[in-house]
């Protein structure tokens, strides 16, 4: 019930990057196409869940003085190997995504996540939440993604979505409607919140 | 004169946050008051060229001749990690009164995705070292230029009739939207300035 | 693989060991302690404590160049943590909290604009002052709500701040934001000792009121049915209301606004409703009262005065002692005015009320024959008071100066002197005196001294030298006979030691440049006052209290009251309104006299100044007011039954035997009547 609860709290109490605003370079750089959101969010989901998971069994292990440093290490360690994985078997995401891929080290959620729950419970319990936090993560950039990506190009995963006299709005793809629709997405998520407490 | 037009297209048209989608979650963070947002800006300055100037060594006279180009997300994240550190370290020795007024920023910037995506960016894009270190504080310049207008406009919307929900982040990122649109206008300039030079 | 291995622990390797020559070549020391307190402190950085944060208030402890206990949003615990720290001992502090005075929010208050800019007072009073008529009123845009860090502050559905006492820490951020001093701090003493300031938003009726009652307040409780909590208003600055209720002139009800319209509001009835309510009880209802202190004062004189500073000195946790030289308290109220006027039983009432505050009293008490006011010091009271009031208070010095006891060393009456001197009575006076006022008296007087012995006198005007007669004029010719005059000055304390007047402080009236260097120290052993009256006295130890048996005491008095400096009005001869020591004409006259000396004795006691009142609102002072109200109807004023003459028509009394009050319908539509006043506000469609 409880490791229920790690789980689901990633997918809405705390859903990143709405409820925990971090995270929001990739969020907001490879949200193109819900194609290119759902590898960016798949990528996190691994290196979310096995980071934490080993920063937990070694949690006893890390001073406390040196644990960021450590932790840096062990997601970097992490990102290198989706790296490569991406490069061997999925070119043309690794492509799209660019040094997203290696910037994920920095994404604050992992190291986030690592220093506020991996590093103080267990390990079933860090890799749901992991596990949780990710799926949050890549549910949010896939439904960003497919926004822009419907309005910005009228297509979803590639399909041609909209009426064929439907013109793309190319503000969409660009930075300006990543930032306006997050925003947007933001106040909607907010409003929605509001309302549910009264 | 190609250093010009460099600068140009660093601060202005592919500005690196508003354009690149890099280093968002200090620019969120940081630009709700304006002297946080002049002292996040400055040290990213700071940092920034420092930490190019030393990957892109690292990158040439070790990882190159060495093959280990994969390793270069570890090493990067492991050298800027260290050298913030250090800078924190310089700094409260030699000039107190500049650590008083960055420090608390320092140890965000380990974290701040437009450094590392900075040093990535220069070697991508496979520049020379003196064309890097200037990238790298054009790119300064233009993070702390966006970080200090926006830092304007949410000072005055703090005090505006804004509706709940567009509170906060998500008025933020709009606006950061409706800033990104506006810095599109330079779009094409380096192509011209270019052009002008030839 | 190898490679990559050994690549990265080289890496690691390199990093770590640059870091840690770092940390060593770049050691900064750094005091564990300031480490300590910064995490003792709240880490709120509010500001409260003078310093821009907690950081910079830790090295201003450390270093020793604050007390342990600044630090005023984290309250006696943190200065106890601090304390520990710092190896100090601290002492509790009374808490302060914010306090908003507007009572009439944007949307009821007379709007000059609409406002439709940045939602921030700050911004908004940058035009015009802001949208309201009222220049001193609540803007309602919530910048104190803003910059509070704590979540005490909140805009209310009136568009008026709402102060959450639980959470208000008391850091003052609000009080600095607020562009209009709404929000002020005070805590529950500074708000006994409070004075009315001309920009705080008062009715007419408590501008008129002499002791400052807050009439609105306690009218809205009695229609609300709270008698005991009105009662409870009218204790927070008058501790007589059922005497006043009798007697009182009631001023307030002459500046009533309901006065532009029909007639003042029954104000004085109410009172003595809510009043004789209590005594219908038997029971007394008491008001704030601070934690108790050890500090014993003495109150010479139980009248009105006498009581009214020993209930106040009671109420901010003094122990005070009443010595009255008759059998009973009470002074003009029980030996002047008029048992019809006002019955013994509602006098002991009110008077009861106030010894069961805390008061001891001490009948039969005649100063200069059973004590005096060093004899009182040396016998462990930390301080004297002198409320004579309207009673002849030669008399306590003429009687027994003779016989070499003089209630007051070296205080003479010029009445008295002139007296003596006519009738050829043997009179001494000392080396130098000192001779207050220059009047047609003075010189003779003064030339008299110098006969008897005197060697120098001092004569000390209030009036520029050019407005004095012109034989006070010629300064040489009088110094050649020993006399000198000092013109625009003021007596303002005198000091002797054990019963012997030996100096006299005089302070200039000029009050331009540095007022600290206005006051001189003279020696002299004689005062001739002029005023016929003994003023309010403070006495208090000059150098601490004793430490040896049957040392001498050395004593001084203090400023009673101190208005601003350049108004002139202070010293031991000017009194707070304008005119002549305090006035005792109406009972409310001495409550009044009676709180400001209390409030000097509790300012020479915390802060060791008597700070003035800076922009006091008194009868002289412009205070923003209206000429004409509408939209309120006319009512009748509710009256008490004049007289029972009619149905008791063989007695012959013009007034009965006690004046009937209101009954409770009267008053409870009498109250209805009340426009609820601010400085310009008030409640229309009445």
């Amino acid at each position: 019930m409880k490791l229920l609860k790690v789980f689901t709290r990633g997918l809405w109490n705390e859903i990143p990057p709405f409820r925990l605003v971090l995270g929001l370079c990739p969020t907001l750089a490879v949200t193109r196409s819900a194609e290119d959101g759902l590898g960016m969010g798949l990528a996190v989901i691994f290196v979310l869940a096995c980071s934490n998971m080993l920063v937990s069994s070694l949690r006893n292990l890390i001073p406390r003085q040196v644990r960021i440093a450590c932790f840096v290490v062990i997601i970097a360690s992490f990102v290198v190997v989706v790296e490569l994985l991406s490069q061997a078997f999925f070119y043309p995401i690794y492509q799209s995504l660019g040094i997203f891929i290696p910037l994920i080290v920095v994404n604050c959620i992992i190291l986030g996540r690592a220093e506020a729950f991996a590093s103080r419970n267990g390990i079933i319990a860090s890799g749901l939440d992991g596990l949780g936090m990710g799926l949050g993560f890549t549910l949010s950039l896939t439904v960003l993604g497919s926004i822009r990506e419907i309005l910005g190009q009228g297509t979803f995963f590639g399909a041609e979505v909209m009426w064929s006299s439907f013109r793309p709005f190319s503000f969409m793809v660009e930075a300006p409607g990543a930032f306006v629709t997050l925003g947007i997405l933001l106040a909607i998520m907010n409003a929605i919140s509001k309302s549910h407490q009264s | 004169m190609e250093y010009i037009v460099l600068v140009i297209t660093a601060v202005l048209v592919k500005n690196i946050l508003l354009a690149q989608y890099l280093g968002n979650c200090p620019f969120l963070g940081t630009s709700k008051r304006m002297d946080t947002a002049i002292g996040m800006g400055v040290s990213v300055i700071f940092v920034m060229t420092i930490a190019t100037a030393i990957t892109w060594v690292v990158q040439y006279s070790v990882l190159v001749p060495l093959k280990l180009e994969y390793l270069q997300t570890i090493a990067f994240i492991l050298v800027i990690a260290a050298l913030v550190q250090f800078v924190e370290l310089f700094l409260k020795k030699f000039a107190p009164p500049l650590y008083s007024a960055l420090g608390i920023f320092l140890p965000l910037i380990t974290t701040n995705c437009a450094i590392m995506g900075v040093a990535l960016l220069v070697i991508l894009k496979g520049q020379t070292f003196p064309e890097a270190v200037l990238f790298a504080v054009a790119s300064g310049v233009g993070f702390t230029l966006a970080l200090i207008l926006l830092a304007g406009i949410r000072e005055r919307l703090e005090v505006s009739a804004v509706p709940m929900a567009l509170r906060g982040a998500a008025s933020g990122l709009i606006m950061a939207g409706l800033m990104s649109l506006a810095f599109f206008g330079f779009v094409g300039v380096d192509g011209s300035l270019k052009a002008l030079i030839q | 693989m190898l490679e990559a291995g050994l690549f990265l622990l080289l890496l690691g390797l390199g990093c770590s060991i640059v870091l840690a020559f770092a940390s060593r070549a770049f050691y900064v020391w750094e005091d564990p302690k300031v480490l300590a307190i910064t995490d003792a402190l709240p880490g709120a950085n509010c500001g409260g404590c003078g310093n821009p944060g907690c950081a910079s208030a830790a090295e201003a402890i450390a270093a020793g160049n604050s007390s342990a206990s600044i630090c005023v949003a984290g309250g006696f615990e943190v200065a106890q943590a601090v304390g520990e720290i710092m190896g100090e001992t601290v002492e509790e502090r009374e808490p302060e909290f914010s306090w908003t005075s507007c009572s009439y929010g944007v949307g009821k208050a007379e709007p000059r604009f609409t406002y439709n800019g940045a939602s921030d007072c700050q911004a908004a009073v940058m035009l015009y002052g802001g949208s309201k008529v009222c220049p001193i009123g609540c803007i309602g845009l919530g910048t104190c709500v803003k910059v509070c860090q704590f979540g005490a502050l909140s805009i209310g559905d009136d568009n008026l701040p709402l102060v959450d006492y639980n959470r208000c820490v008391g850091c003052g951020a609000c009080v600095d934001a607020c562009p209009k001093n709404i929000v002020s701090l005070t805590s529950q003493t500074k708000r006994i000792v409070s004075e009315y300031v001309t920009d705080e938003c008062t009715a007419p009726c408590q501008r008129a009121c002499p002791t400052g009652i807050n009439i609105p307040g306690y009218i809205n409780e009695i229609r609300k049915g709270n008698y005991e909590e009105a009662l409870r208003v009218i204790k927070e600055k008058c501790p007589l209301p059922l005497i006043c209720g009798y007697i009182c002139p009631a001023p307030c009800e002459l500046n009533c606004r309901r006065n532009l319209v029909d007639e003042g509001v029954a104000i004085n009835p109410l009172k003595r409703f809510v009043a004789d309510h209590e005594m219908a009880a038997n029971k007394h209802i008491d008001p704030y009262k601070c934690a108790d202190n050890e500090i014993k004062i003495a109150v010479v004189g139980g009248g009105s005065e006498g009581l009214t500073v020993s209930y106040y000195l009671a109420r901010l946790g003094y122990q005070p002692t009443i010595y009255e030289a008759k059998p009973e308290l009470g002074g003009i109220l029980r030996y002047v005015i008029a048992e019809d006027r006002l019955p013994r039983h509602v006098l002991d009432h009110d008077i009861d009320g106030i010894l069961k505050m805390g008061v001891e009293a001490q009948t039969n008490a005649v100063m200069g024959r059973d004590f005096s006011p060093f004899g009182l010091l040396k016998d462990g009271y930390d301080a004297v008071l002198i409320a004579g009031g309207g009673f002849d208070s030669r008399k306590i010095l003429q009687d027994f100066q003779d016989k070499g006891d003089a209630a007051i060393p070296g205080v003479l009456m010029m009445l008295d002197f002139l007296a003596a001197i006519a009738q050829d009575h043997k009179i001494e006076v000392g080396k130098h005196v000192v001779i207050s006022d220059a009047g047609i008296k003075t010189l003779e007087v003064a030339r008299k001294c110098l006969e008897l012995g005197a060697g120098k006198v001092t004569i000390v005007s209030d009036q520029p030298i050019s407005s004095l007669p012109l034989e006070f004029q010629d300064s040489k010719a009088l110094a050649s006979d020993g006399i000198e005059i000092k013109a625009f000055s003021t007596i303002a304390a005198i000091g002797g030691i054990g019963d012997r007047m030996d100096r006299v402080a005089i302070e200039d009236r000029d009050l331009s440049g540095d007022i600290e260097t206005k006051r001189s120290i003279i020696d002299a052993d004689t005062l001739i006052i002029s005023t016929g009256r003994l003023p309010e006295m403070a006495f208090v130890h000059a150098a601490g209290k004793p430490e040896v048996e049957g040392e001498k005491i050395r004593w001084q008095t203090i400023e009673t009251f101190r208005t601003f400096p350049s108004d002139g009005q202070r010293g031991l001869l000017s009194s707070p309104e304008p005119g002549r020591i305090s006035d005792s004409s109406a009972v409310v006259k001495s409550i009044l006299s009676g709180r400001r000396l209390a409030r000097a004795l509790h300012q020479h006691f915390t802060d060791g100044v008597i700070t003035p009142v800076l922009r006091l609102t008194c009868e002289a002072s412009y205070v923003l007011d209206v000429s004409e109200i509408d939209g309120v109807s006319p009512s009748n004023r509710e009256t008490p039954p004049v007289s029972d003459v009619e149905g008791d028509s063989k007695r012959v009394w013009i007034f009965p035997k006690e004046l009937p009050g209101l009954d409770e319908n009267k008053t409870t539509r009498e109250a209805e009547r009340c426009l609820r006043c601010g400085l310009i506000c008030y409640e229309k469609n009445r």
